[in-house]
C-alpha cells in the first residue's frame, strides 16, 4: 500500500532506497529523501499519510509482495510488486510468478544494505584479483552481473547459558642442578559455573544457503536493525524461509554452546595441561526473532559443483570458496618444476 | 604482480629447458686429451740430488724400468728426486704439475711422481697424473703412498740408493697394478682448477671441459626430481589455498554486562617433584683441504712422510 506510494515529489518516477545514502532516491531527477522528508512533503500537500504503524502492517507486505518459484532448485523469492523476478540468484535459472506472500513470513525488523552493487563487485573483485588459479569466466562482466542484493531470512536467538565446568590443571616447572634435571607439578582443581547470556546469536532460514558461509560473513551490527519497511525491499530481492526455528535450534544450541566454551575457556589461567571432568552447556532460556539481513550473493556452477559466495551487505565482509581450475594449476606447476629442474641443472654445471 | 608471475614462470622455464636440452643434446664436448704419442725415451729418472752420482748402474736401470713401463702402460713416466723443499703441499702440488705439463704437455697421459729428500720436515711426496692416469690412480694415491712408504725412510733419516730403488720399483709396479684395471661405468674425475672432466665414453678417453654423459643424467635424474618435489608441494600448497575458510567466532554474542560466573575458583590440590639423572655424550673432529690453479688437467696428492 504505502511502498508504491513513494514517488518522487519532484518528478513522480519511483524512489528505490539507497544503501549509501539510507535514503530513498530517484533515478531520474538524482533527488533523495528520508521516509520523514517524503511524509512531511505529503503532509505539506495534504495528502492523507498514514503512520508508521500504519505502514508497516502485515496487510501491506501480503499486498505487496510477490513470492516467485525457481522451478530448477526450489528456490523462493520474494521481491515487492514493482519489481519482477527474472532469474534465480541460486541457480539463475528463470523464476516464475507463483503468487502472494502470506503476513507469516513477513520479518519484524532488518538491517537494510549499506553497500551498494558497485562496492560490492569492488570488494569482491579484490578478493578475486588475490586469487590467480581461478577459472578465466569467474572474473567475466557476465559472471560478475549475476551478483543479487538479497534480503536473507535469519532466527536470531538471545540465550542464556548455564555453564558448568570442572577439570584438574597442571603446571609444571623444571630445572636443572648437579647432574640430575627436576620437574615439579602443581596440580590444581578448575572450577567455573555461572549464567552466560548470548545476544543475537543468527542462523539463516534458507536451506540452499550454506550455513557455515552465513556464518563466516558474521557479525552483523544488530545497532542498526530498523522496523521492517517494504521501502527497503526496492532494488533488492528477499528470500522466503524454508527453515523454521525449530529446524535451526541445534545450530542454535551448538553456537551459544560454542559461545560459551569461549568465555569459561578464556577465564582459565595458564595451565601446562587442563583435563576436563565435566564441561556442560544447557540452554535455559531462548528469545527469538525474525528478521532479514543484507547479503550481497553470487554462485558459480563449475565442473558440476556449485560455489556459494556472499558479502554482508552491511560489513562488507566476504566469504566463499574459490574455484579452482586445476588444469591452469598443474600447468603452472609442471612449468615451475621443469624450470628449477633446468635451473639447477645448469647452476650444478657451473658449481660442480 | 601474481599475473605476471604466471607468464614469467612458464615463460623462464621453457628458456631454461632449452638451454638444458642444447647443453645436453647439441652443444659438443671438444677431445682435449692428447693421449700418448708412443715416445718412451721421454720418460726417465730425475735425480737433482746427486745421490746417484757414485751408483749410476741403478739410476740407469731405474731409467730403463720407468721407459719399459711407459711402453707397457702407454703413458709417461717421470720419477723425480727432489732436494727442494716446498713448505706447502699446494706448492709441491703446483710444482709438480707445471713440471709434468713443461716436459710431456697439457693433458697428455702420464705420472709425475715427486720423492722429496730435503731432508726437512714434514717430507713432501707427491704424485701428479695427467691425461687417462687421472682416472687410472686418482682414487688409489693413498694406497700407492703407503706401499712406497714402506721403502722410504720416515722424516728426518737419510734415504739411500736402495731405498729409492725399491721405492721406485714399487711405485712403477703400483702403477702396473692399477693401470690395468678397467674404470667402471660411472667413473669420473673432474678438475676444478681446470674445469675439466676425464672419462671414458665408448671405450676412448675423454679429457673436456663438457662434463660426462652419465654425470649429466645422473645430474638431470637428480634435479628432476628437486623439480617435481617442488612442483608437487607448490600444487597443494595452492590447492589448499582454494578452500573454505571460515571464521565465524560465536564468542562475539556474548554479553559480558549480563553474563556472570557463580563460582570461579582454582584450589591447589598437591605437588610433587621428579628427579632424572643427565647422561652425557662426546663428539669427534673435523677435517679441510684447498686448490690452486693451472690450465692443465691433473689429479694427484700429497704425502707426508
Amino acid at each position: 500500500m504505502e511502498a508504491i506510494e513513494y514517488k518522487c515529489p519532484n518528478c513522480a518516477a519511483d524512489l528505490k532506497f539507497n544503501p549509501e545514502s539510507q535514503k530513498l532516491s530517484c533515478e531520474f531527477c538524482l533527488s533523495t529523501f528520508t521516509e520523514e522528508e517524503l511524509r512531511a512533503l505529503k503532509k505539506s500537500a495534504g495528502e492523507k499519510i498514514p503512520d508508521e504503524a500504519e505502514i508497516h502492517t502485515q496487510h501491506e507486505f501480503e499486498e505487496h509482495t510477490n513470492l516467485y518459484h525457481c522451478a530448477s532448485c526450489g528456490a523462493q523469492i520474494m521481491c515487492d510488486d514493482r519489481q519482477t523476478a527474472l532469474f534465480c540468484y541460486y541457480c539463475h535459472n528463470p523464476v516464475i510468478l507463483s503468487g502472494k506472500m502470506t503476513g507469516e513470513y513477513k520479518p519484524s525488523r532488518l538491517i537494510a544494505f549499506k553497500m551498494n552493487k558497485d562496492r560490492a563487485l569492488d570488494t569482491f573483485r579484490n578478493w578475486v584479483k588475490k586469487r590467480s588459479f581461478v577459472p578465466d569466466d569467474f572474473r567475466s562482466e557476465q559472471q560478475l552481473d549475476k551478483i543479487t542484493g538479497l534480503y536473507v531470512p535469519f532466527w536470531v536467538a538471545d540465550c542464556d547459558i548455564k555453564a558448568d565446568f570442572s577439570a584438574i590443571g597442571k603446571t609444571i616447572r623444571s630445572w636443572t642442578s648437579g647432574n640430575y634435571s627436576y620437574t615439579e607439578t602443581k596440580e590444581y582443581r578448575v572450577v567455573r559455573r555461572g549464567m552466560i547470556t548470548a545476544n543475537g546469536i543468527p542462523a539463516d532460514g534458507e536451506s540452499k544457503i550454506d550455513d557455515l558461509l552465513m556464518e563466516s560473513i558474521e557479525p552483523f551490527n544488530y545497532d542498526e536493525l530498523q522496523p521492517f519497511s517494504m521501502t527497503y525491499l526496492t532494488g533488492f530481492f528477499a528470500d522466503k524461509y524454508d527453515v523454521d526455528k525449530t529446524q535451526v535450534f541445534p545450530r542454535i544450541k551448538t553456537r551459544a554452546s560454542q559461545a560459551g566454551k569461549k568465555i569459561i575457556r578464556d577465564s582459565i589461567g595458564a595451565y601446562n595441561t587442563l583435563s576436563v571432568s565435566t564441561e556442560q552447556y544447557n540452554i535455559m532460556k531462548t528469545d527469538w526473532e525474525y528478521m532479514m539481513l543484507p547479503v550481497w550473493f553470487m554462485t558459480y556452477n563449475y565442473n558440476g559443483t556449485v560455489y556459494e559466495f556472499a558479502i554482508n551487505g552491511q560489513t562488507g565482509k566476504l566469504a566463499g570458496t574459490p574455484p579452482l581450475d586445476k588444469k591452469k594449476l598443474r600447468m603452472f606447476c609442471t612449468a615451475l618444476g621443469i624450470g628449477i629442474t633446468a635451473a639447477l641443472y645448469l647452476l650444478g654445471g657451473v658449481i660442480f | 604482480m601474481k599475473k605476471k608471475l604466471l607468464f614469467i614462470i612458464p615463460t623462464l622455464s621453457l628458456i631454461l629447458a632449452g638451454a638444458v636440452v642444447f647443453n645436453l643434446f647439441i652443444r659438443k664436448g671438444e677431445n682435449l686429451g692428447k693421449g700418448f704419442d708412443g715416445d718412451i725415451s721421454g720418460s726417465r729418472v730425475i735425480d737433482s740430488t746427486g745421490m746417484f752420482t757414485y751408483d749410476q748402474d741403478i739410476l740407469e736401470e731405474l731409467d730403463s724400468l720407468a721407459k719399459e713401463y711407459s711402453d707397457k702402460l702407454d703413458m709417461n713416466i717421470c720419477i723425480y728426486l727432489s732436494e727442494k723443499w716446498y713448505n706447502s703441499d699446494d706448492a709441491v702440488q703446483i710444482f709438480c704439475d707445471d713440471t709434468y705439463d713443461e716436459i710431456y704437455g697439457e693433458d697428455t697421459d702420464g705420472v709425475f711422481y715427486m720423492i722429496d729428500l730435503s731432508g726437512s720436515s714434514p717430507a713432501r711426496d707427491c704424485i701428479s697424473t695427467s691425461g687417462k692416469a687421472v682416472l687410472l690412480y686418482e682414487k688409489e694415491l693413498d694406497g700407492i703412498f703407503e706401499r712406497i712408504n714402506t721403502h722410504l725412510p720416515s722424516e728426518g733419516n737419510t734415504a739411500y740408493p736402495d731405498d729409492i730403488d725399491g721405492a721406485v720399483r714399487e711405485f712403477l709396479s703400483q702403477l702396473e697394478r692399477y693401470g690395468n684395471k678397467k674404470p667402471g661405468f660411472f667413473s669420473s674425475y673432474h678438475d676444478k682448477s681446470s674445469g675439466k672432466y676425464f672419462y671414458y665414453k665408448g671405450g676412448e678417453f675423454i679429457v673436456s671441459k663438457k662434463r660426462p654423459p652419465v654425470t649429466n643424467l645422473l645430474m638431470l635424474l637428480i634435479t628432476a626430481v628437486i623439480g617435481t618435489v617442488t612442483g608437487v608441494i607448490t600444487y597443494f600448497s595452492i590447492k589448499s589455498k582454494y578452500k573454505f575458510k571460515t571464521s565465524a567466532n560465536p564468542g562475539v554474542y556474548v554479553s559480558h554486562e549480563e553474563s556472570r560466573l557463580t563460582e570461579q575458583s582454582d584450589t591447589f590440590i598437591r605437588s610433587y617433584v621428579t628427579k632424572h639423572k643427565i647422561e652425557t655424550s662426546s663428539g669427534g673432529g673435523s677435517s679441510s683441504g684447498g686448490g690452486h690453479s693451472h690450465s692443465g688437467g691433473h689429479g694427484g696428492g700429497v704425502h707426508h712422510r
